[in-house]
């Protein structure tokens, strides 16, 4: 049984095919990278497979489960959890408030929630994650009043808080400088040793070459080449994608 | 800082119990029975206003359907008092019951509907129980019931004073807000905001978003409820041109809206500002100044919708920022790059 196992995968949005019978995998453990040129499909493919668009063909398989049968809500209490391409957090409410809208969810908690905030245990993780991306000092900021890098920290301790097995990630060095970009790549790379499965959708190659175990290469919604980094960067095809005859 | 915040703490508490205090002696110091029924009248709205604000401040939900709650709790146990004998201390509970049923109910079927959809299907709910209050024969059609004036007591939730219902009335309305408050910071009070700010992500973070708005439902379908049994046994006569008229649902809207939806505050602001600019026209003006104090929420809701569309909890804080030194709020620090981010 494949950890994540995408087979024929089909997305249309009227008449235009987003994704046109993809199929992919992803090993426990990996980090594997999904690239190809603008409105090639990749975020669609994220999204139809965190539950949020309904795929028209094809098979989602998550630890041999069927994806696309299950709401997005109960997709991420299974343990895959992604990020947006533009940060998507909670602007209104502070970083703390952030992090308990992302603790894990479960139905026995369901009549606490109006009276408490979070169990000690979880309280005590929101603070861990607070120092390993390092915006413990601003926890009682509003979010919509951090600068953006702080942001994407912000929403990665948030997908991290849920403990998941499996993170997508959409563009998470996109829009944010040289220094935070290095400073994400760490904490890429330090949740990769700690056994994290990371999906990254990604267009600075150099980070996708430094990171990625595999990539996969999309173009207007299909599959054109995978391989190890290395490989991708030669093929004819993805050339080709990028740059025209 | 430490220091400072901590005095301010202090003052806070201090503040708290004057407040109570004052609400405590108010009936010994105004005899006339007029600003007594003022003040219940605040305190019934501060609750229904409350009430309305799990929902609609919090989780963005505008429902324009919350009086058919009041109007089930006041219907149900007055129809046991009156047809069983059942003294309404206990008929409020099955009033609550079938309240949170029809909010489950409800919720189920409209809460697929977003933004401004999930209102007009409530306002249209609203008007489909109006007309079918009207005429339907098991609960007295139009004519509605007459609670009949018996011995006060405490059995029957009667009494000649209004001084009893001064004090069930305060607290009703303290306990909502401290429910309110102890919301505002938990998890569901972070879920419901989160929800209203972006639901699509609050899915994608793994929470049922439908289940949390359901919740919040009958729990405001629950405090309304509790409302309605309250003001039956006040005004001893209900009739649905009273409870389920549109003036009423939007009244309970306006509150909310006008003192700052969302927050705790804001429905307290919003009924001290509002109850008693009715109560007090109405008895000035007397039958021919009927609808003055239309006119002057239409002003009220002008000037805040231009001027300061977070209510006058928005005021309130931006008072607090110019004058107060209540929350050194040190900015200079918070805004200063971490330590670590900026280099790894």
């Amino acid at each position: 049984m494949k950890f994540l196992e995408i087979t024929g995968l089909t997305k249309r949005f009227g008449g235009l095919v987003a994704v046109d019978e993809v199929d992919l995998i992803v090993d426990r453990g990996e980090i594997v990278g999904l690239i190809g040129p603008n409105g090639s499909g990749k975020t669609t493919l994220f999204n139809c497979v965190t539950g949020l668009y309904p795929s028209e063909g094809g098979k989602i398989l998550f630890q041999g489960e069927i994806l696309p049968d299950l709401p997005p809500h109960r997709i991420a209490q299974k343990g895959l959890a992604r990020t947006f391409q533009l940060a998507r957090i909670f602007k209104d409410l502070t970083l703390y408030q952030n992090m308990i809208s992302a603790q894990s969810h479960s139905r026995e908690n369901f009549l606490k929630t109006p009276t408490m905030s979070c169990a000690a245990e979880i309280c005590e993780r929101i603070e861990y994650w607070f120092e390993f991306v390092g915006l413990t000092k601003l926890k009682d900021e509003l979010a919509g009043e951090v600068s953006y890098g702080q942001q994407k920290l912000l929403e990665f301790a948030m997908v991290l808080l849920s403990n998941p097995e499996l993170i997508l990630l959409d563009e998470p060095t996109s829009g944010v400088n040289p220094v935070m970009i290095e400073r994400i790549m760490v904490l890429i790379r330090k949740l990769h040793e700690q056994g994290k499965t990371l999906f990254v959708i990604e267009h600075n190659m150099k980070v996708v070459m430094s990171l990625c175990e595999r990539v996969y290469v999309l173009d207007y919604g299909k599959k054109i080449c995978e391989g190890t980094p290395e490989k991708v960067q030669q093929d004819p095809k993805v050339i080709e994608a990028y740059f025209g005859y | 800082m430490a220091k400072e915040v901590q005095k301010s703490g202090g003052y806070r508490v201090w503040g708290l119990l004057g407040i109570i205090g004052c609400l405590v002696l108010y009936p010994w110091v105004f005899r006339d029975p007029f600003p007594r029924h003022v003040m219940i009248i605040l305190f019934m709205y501060i609750v229904l206003g409350q009430a309305w604000n799990i929902l609609g401040g919090y989780s963005g939900q505008i429902s324009i359907g919350n009086h058919i709650f009041f109007a089930l709790g006041a219907y149900t146990s007055t129809m046991l008092l009156l047809k069983v004998g059942v003294p309404p201390w206990m008929g409020v509970i099955p009033g609550m019951i079938i309240a949170s049923v029809a909010a489950i109910f409800i919720g189920r079927i409209c809460f697929d509907l977003r933004g401004h959809y999930f209102a007009i299907a409530t306002l249209g709910l609203a008007e489909i129980t109006y007309i079918v209050f009207l005429n339907w024969n098991f609960v007295n059609r139009a004519f509605g019931f007459q609670i009949p004036v018996m011995k006060p007591s405490s059995l029957y939730v009667q009494w000649t004073s209004k001084i009893p219902y001064y004090y069930i009335s305060l607290i009703m309305a303290a306990l909502v807000v401290a429910f309110v408050w102890k919301m505002d910071k938990s998890a569901l009070g972070v879920y419901l905001k989160a929800i209203k700010e972006d639901e699509e992500r609050a899915k994608s973070l793994g929470i049922d978003s439908r289940r949390y708005k359901l919740l919040a439902f009958v729990i405001s379908a629950l405090i309304t409820s509790f409302a309605g049994t309250f003001y039956a046994q006040y005004v001893l006569y209900i009739d649905p041109d009273s409870l389920l008229n549109l003036e009423f649902a939007l009244l309970i809207i306006i509150i909310p809206m006008v003192g700052g939806m969302g927050t705790v505050l804001g429905p307290i602001l919003g009924a001290g500002l509002l109850i008693p600019i009715a109560e007090y026209t109405r008895s000035i003006f007397g039958g021919g100044g009927k609808g003055v104090h239309l006119l002057l929420y239409g002003l009220i809701i002008l000037l805040i919708a231009i001027y300061e569309p977070r209510g006058l909890f928005g005021i309130y804080r931006r008072l607090k920022k110019r004058y107060g030194k209540e929350y050194p709020l040190d900015t200079e620090e918070a805004a200063r790059p971490v330590k670590g981010t900026e280099a790894v």
